[in-house]
């Protein structure tokens, strides 16, 4: 899978690198990524959704892996927080 | 952006809830097939921007501490949770070390003899991978660009770098990328040194 990822990744820069599609083309891209978004999204859900495992274990452990889920990304969040403040200063949110 | 992703979300759980598919491999296929369609845009995007690979260059090693700091965060969290479940010290690093990674790491923790463990781990790496959908329009809007980065710890390679890619720039897309490969190559060694 990680191969693919990076074929799919890379074939689409060297695309968008060499101009190879028109502004009409590019500005189409932007509006169909929220698309293909928005349907993979979907189906991640109705894999969740379908899946026993997690609907059986939802009750007993449930709460404490939403706990988990959201103190370690608060963790991560907090320190590459710290991190862009001191190593990135001024090109947090650079266009 | 997050409104759309929550409503979506919740439909299709709430499908795959209503529908019983069975065993649906074929979701995962379609789900991989959609992903790579996706991220095949998102490597356009990132190829319009001609400076980005300079950025990038001009980084240098810090473009690792995104990563490590991705990971000390959530070991951080998960010790800090240590003090209030009755799962131990170490159980609680392996959960957090999972980084998003749900498969792997409920298999590793489970198999390393810690299933009530296990199975935490691989809930919590399920919401947080829906947490990071949710939150990174958020992140990144309130905070920075590079906190975005953070929630997503492993899926910022794949699932998750489209919506950190939608809500941040070019350079900040590529990092994301970088740091969760990185962290992929490490949560398989990560995990199993706290159990």
């Amino acid at each position: 899978m990680i191969k693919m990822i990076l074929i799919s990744l890379g074939l689409g820069f060297i695309i968008g690198y060499r101009r190879w599609i028109s502004e009409k083309w590019i500005m189409l891209n932007g509006k169909l990524q929220t698309l293909w978004l928005v349907i993979l999204i979907f189906v991640m859900g109705v894999g969740i959704g379908g899946n026993k495992d997690i609907l059986h274990q939802l009750p007993a452990l449930g709460g404490k892996a939403i706990l988990f889920a959201i103190i370690s990304s608060v963790g991560s969040v907090a320190v590459i927080y710290f991190i862009s403040k001191l190593f990135f200063k001024g090109e947090e949110k650079e266009e | 952006m997050s409104i759309l992703i929550i409503i979506t979300l919740i439909l299709g759980i709430l499908t795959g809830g209503a529908i019983p598919l069975g065993e649906a491999a074929w979701l995962d296929t379609l789900s991989s097939a959609i992903l790579l369609i996706l991220l095949f845009s998102v490597g356009i995007d990132i190829g319009l921007n001609k400076q980005v690979f300079r950025q990038i260059k001009m980084l240098g090693f810090k473009i690792l501490l995104i990563p490590i700091g991705v990971a000390a965060g959530s070991l951080l969290g998960g010790l800090f949770l240590s003090m209030f479940v009755q799962e131990s010290t170490k159980e609680c690093l392996a959960i957090s070390a999972g980084l998003g990674w749900y498969s792997l790491s409920g298999i590793l923790i489970t198999e390393a003899g810690y299933p009530v463990a296990g199975t935490i781990s691989f809930l919590s790496n399920v919401f947080r991978e829906i947490l990071t959908f949710v939150c990174v329009p958020f992140v990144a809007k309130y905070l920075n660009y590079y906190c975005a980065i953070a929630p997503g710890g492993a899926t910022a390679m794949d699932t998750t770098l489209p919506v950190i890619s939608r809500n941040t720039n070019a350079k900040v897309a590529i990092l994301a990328f970088t740091s969760g490969l990185t962290l992929t190559m490490v949560i398989p060694f990560l995990i199993p040194i706290f159990l």
